[in-house]
């Protein structure tokens, strides 16, 4: 009994189905707040509601194949990339706003340097710089993109206006 | 007649000026230069560089994108022909035949071929949109709520049945995309949906550029991090780039049939690129006169389906221009980008902004010149952009991703939302789950919910409005006759094998 769940509990066919049901009950469940209306006058909740439902059983039926014999095995893979790359984009989304885009994106990427086959520091600090100029060069002032370059701090002691917060596209 | 020659007229006005023609040649060299960088696909180019274009004004913006698009196309080509990594999808046939010949020291040849063949695709096909677009614009006008219910079923549909891996899967990513396109404010009733409680940015709806670049730019950077592949790289000898006489005479059947097979399969929803260039493909096999040495290095296996994904690739365009509906994942992107722009595409367009219909069609003409004006002396620098060690190329591409994200809406959330979808991305690739129809569904979420709001009020809540009307009866039919050809046992089979082929 235990080995059967384990095999299923180790097939793609099985989680796909699973994240397939978690993802429409929420979305079912969240539904659940609005109002369904009638079919000639729908409420804001009766297609998603709808459409979750149909989640939800087309997830369950999904999640069933870990059953057959023929389901595969599920293979992550190594997941330091990912989780390396996700932290690079996580820690760039949160230091943007108080430290500015160019240590923002020099932080971005020496983290993500991390992922993949390893770099030289040298090789890796080089990267982070020249892609930090190309970034502020190519988006802030080619672009007019609208992010501050530096840590506001140094915005309110120079006062200089040297941040290119140019308008909004 | 007279209309479409008066409107290319005023088009080559739109597309001749300077102003476009600089945006036209950015697009296409910076689209190349992504699509020829290995693992980046048409969808995820667009996407990462759509924020380049929003500060344009439209009919510039729409003309730059459509550059990016058949230029990242054509650089996904190289990339298949000189290192066997198709960029896309579309280019998975081409690698086949393509490589061979790169391996053969005939790589000059081949992307000669590509490129000739395309040009000539993209000249007739952009005919074929002069032509026939405002046939179906006219067409489209008469369409009510239910029509345009039963189209985007059916495109819906179409994207399920052509997806890679399992049917199930694609229909959960279809409906999961139209639920993820649900939420933000229900149009009808002004209620936020699925706001998390009220999170400003997500009043709008969730950003497609976050969703396009976690899915396709960023999970693909991890997934291609996690099996790390090693590339060899053919281009000790290209050999000239033009071919031969004898090759050329080979390839013309082959360009004439990959070009006719494009233009009909490009307009069909969801089909695109992707089924042109593999329907190509194998029509040559069967066709083409002996002798033939297709898988080891025939110049008609790369002439034919080069030919139909970039005819494909133009006329995918009809059904976005004429009825407002992407035919798939890149056309999605495009519509996002109009939207931001003001732009909502549907027939009217054709008459309320003919400069901007008219200056793409006639910029399709113009860009695909310079892509091979641009292509054929700048394929050393490609080669030298593939030599680049993929070490130094993905810090970049999340660079471009996480700032392309934050400009589109100047808003950190959006880098919050692409870190959300690139975990859910990897998790995707992993589970087999291929992320195209989640997108077309996001994309069309909206829409559908709207019309077919719209057709059952209009019907009094009889839902058999949507079978009643003629036009919008043959479209349900055509959806439930697809995916019972998919179901059927003996059909599926042909679709696995036609997947397996390439």
């Amino acid at each position: 009994m235990s080995t059967t769940l384990q095999r299923v509990t180790g097939t793609r066919e099985f989680w796909a189905g699973a994240l397939f049901t978690v993802l429409g009950l929420v979305f079912l469940v969240y539904s659940g707040q609005y109002r369904i209306g009638t079919a000639e006058r729908m409420g804001p909740a009766f297609v998603p509601g709808a459409l979750s439902g149909l989640l939800v059983v087309l997830g369950l039926a999904s999640a069933a194949r870990g059953w057959s014999p023929k389901a595969t095995p599920l293979d992550l893979g190594p997941l330091r990339p990912l989780a390396v790359i996700v932290l690079a984009v996580v820690l760039f989304a949160a230091l943007l706003m108080p430290l500015g885009l160019v240590v923002a994106t020099a932080v971005l990427v020496l983290v993500s340097t991390l992922a993949g086959e390893s770099f030289k520091v040298r090789d890796a600090l080089l990267l982070a710089a020249g892609l930090t100029a190309l970034a502020a060069g190519v988006f802030v002032w080619g672009l007019g993109v609208a992010a501050p370059l530096w840590p506001a701090l140094f915005d309110s002691l120079l006062s200089s206006g040297a941040t290119s917060s140019s308008a909004v596209p | 007649m007279t209309d479409v020659f008066g409107g290319i007229a005023m088009g080559m006005g739109a597309a001749l000026d300077p102003v476009n023609l600089l945006y036209c040649f950015c697009g296409v060299l910076l689209g190349t230069l992504v699509g020829v960088l290995p693992g980046l696909g048409p969808v995820a180019t667009v996407a990462m560089l759509m924020p380049f274009s929003l500060t344009l004004e439209p009919t510039s913006s729409i003309i730059m994108l459509a550059g990016i698009y058949y230029g990242a196309q054509y650089g996904g080509s190289t990339t298949a022909i000189l290192v066997n990594i198709p960029g896309e999808a579309s280019s998975v046939v081409t690698a086949i035949d393509g490589y061979k010949m790169a391996q053969q020291g005939r790589a000059g040849a081949a992307l000669g071929i590509a490129a000739i063949g395309s040009f000539f695709a993209g000249c007739v096909s952009t005919m074929v949109i002069a032509v026939c677009s405002p046939l179906l614009a006219q067409v489209a006008l008469t369409f009510r709520a239910q029509e345009y219910f039963s189209l985007m079923v059916l495109g819906v549909v179409t994207a399920v049945v052509l997806a890679h891996g399992s049917l199930l899967n694609a229909l959960c990513m279809v409906v999961l995309g139209l639920l993820l396109g649900l939420v933000g404010t229900d149009v009808n009733s002004g209620v936020e949906r699925f706001t998390l409680g009220g999170v400003p940015e997500l009043a709008d709806g969730i950003s497609f550029v976050a969703v396009t670049m976690g899915l396709f730019g960023i999970a693909e950077v991890a997934a291609n991090l996690a099996s790390p592949e090693h590339r060899t790289l053919r281009v000790d000898k290209v050999g000239r780039i033009l071919p031969t006489c004898h090759e050329l005479a080979m390839s013309v059947g082959a360009i004439l049939r990959g070009t006719a097979l494009g233009s009909v399969l490009g307009v069909l929803p969801g089909g695109g690129a992707l089924l042109a260039s593999f329907s190509a493909y194998s029509l040559e096999k069967k066709v083409a006169r002996a002798p033939t040495h297709f898988g080891e290095g025939d110049i008609r296996g790369v002439a034919a389906p080069e030919s139909a994904n970039n005819a494909g690739a133009q006329t995918s365009f009809i059904p976005l221009l004429t009825l407002g509906i992407p035919g798939g994942p890149v056309m999605a992107v495009i519509l996002g980008a109009l939207m931001v722009q003001g732009i909502t595409p549907g027939p009217q367009v054709m008459t309320e902004r003919p400069e901007l219909f008219w200056g793409l069609i006639a910029s399709m003409w113009v860009g695909n010149l310079m892509l091979v004006v641009l292509n054929l002396p700048l394929i050393g620098l490609w080669i030298r952009l593939l030599k680049v060690p993929y070490r130094a190329l993905f810090p970049a591409i999340l660079v471009f991703c996480c700032i392309g994200g934050y400009a589109v809406s100047t808003s950190t959330f959006e880098v919050w939302s692409l870190a959300l979808f690139a975990v859910l991305g990897y998790g995707f690739k992993k589970l087999d789950c291929e992320p195209a129809p989640l997108v077309l569904g996001f994309v069309l979420g909206p829409l559908i919910e709207e019309h077919f709001r719209r057709s059952m009020r209009l019907s009094d809540g009889d839902p058999t409005v949507f079978l009643t009307m003629p036009l919008s009866l043959a479209f349900l039919v055509g959806a439930v006759g697809l995916m019972v050809m998919v179901l059927v046992p003996q059909i599926g089979a042909v679709r696995q094998a036609a997947m397996q082929e390439a």
